[in-house]
């Protein structure tokens, strides 16, 4: 039982996190054409890795990319962000599917 | 923000981009509005864009806005062409300041940047829509 609990509380900060980074590249492509915007990336995987293993609080930072900006000071690329996107998209239904999965669990460890 | 972010900043591209291609139109329905010198020319737009600020701690930011338009000469090209009726004393007449290759490499990039913000639109509410199909 604490074990499915931890791992929803898992998921739940998983799905926060892949819709923080959503956000973010929902950004960085609004802003493809904005002169001197500089892309962000949002990081949490690690940080959830070693809470899971270690104990202690996960946390999501959003950070500047950091690639090689153009004439116009803009270094969105947006082939990488589609790609980003196609990838968290995936992510956020397979964290959506575990989720379910542990709900699922839940259910039938209550309810008998 | 509102509930469903990404959809909104997808949103905002959307309408910068929108905005975007309704200059163009503009510039290339006046590129040949020609005037006596001296007369008002129509001035080139040129769409500027910047990203609209952030708003509260947790926000990533919230898409893009149009902060200004930028015009082009108000004195236009002077063109010499004494056939012309419009034509000043020296012969001259005034075209607008709209170069219609620059036109239309923006048009392309307006039109690319639109459909990947639509792209976005669609894929984050796909996205929303998995979550909203959570239950215990």
């Amino acid at each position: 039982m604490a074990d499915a609990v931890e791992a929803i509380n898992v998921l739940n900060f998983a799905l926060d996190a892949i819709q923080q980074r959503q956000q973010v590249i929902a950004n960085n492509i609004a802003n493809e054409n904005t002169p001197g915007y500089q892309a962000q990336v949002v990081n949490f995987e690690s940080s959830l890795a070693d809470a899971v293993a270690n104990g202690g609080t996960a946390t999501a930072t959003t950070t500047p990319e950091g690639l090689p900006s153009g004439s116009d000071g803009n270094n969105v690329s947006l082939p990488a962000e589609l790609a980003l996107e196609s990838e968290t998209n995936l992510e956020n239904q397979a964290v959506v599917n575990s989720l379910n999965s542990e709900f699922a669990i839940f259910s039938t460890a209550v309810s008998g | 923000m509102s509930m469903f972010p990404a959809v909104n900043i997808a949103g905002t591209g959307l309408e910068v981009d929108q905005t975007w291609i309704d200059a163009i139109g503009g510039n290339v329905a006046n590129a040949q509005d020609a005037v006596t010198p001296g007369q008002p020319v129509y001035r080139d737009e040129e769409i500027v864009a910047g990203a609209a600020p952030a708003s509260g701690s947790a926000s990533a930011g919230n898409g893009v806005e149009v902060t200004g338009i930028a015009l082009g000469s108000a004195q236009g090209i002077l063109t010499y062409d004494p056939s012309d009726p419009i034509a000043n004393k020296k012969g001259y007449v005034a075209y607008p300041d709209v170069n219609i290759g620059n036109e239309m490499t923006s048009l392309v990039e307006a039109q690319v940047s639109y459909e990947v913000n639509a792209k976005v639109l669609q894929n984050s509410t796909d996205a929303y829509n998995a979550i909203l199909q959570i239950k215990s």
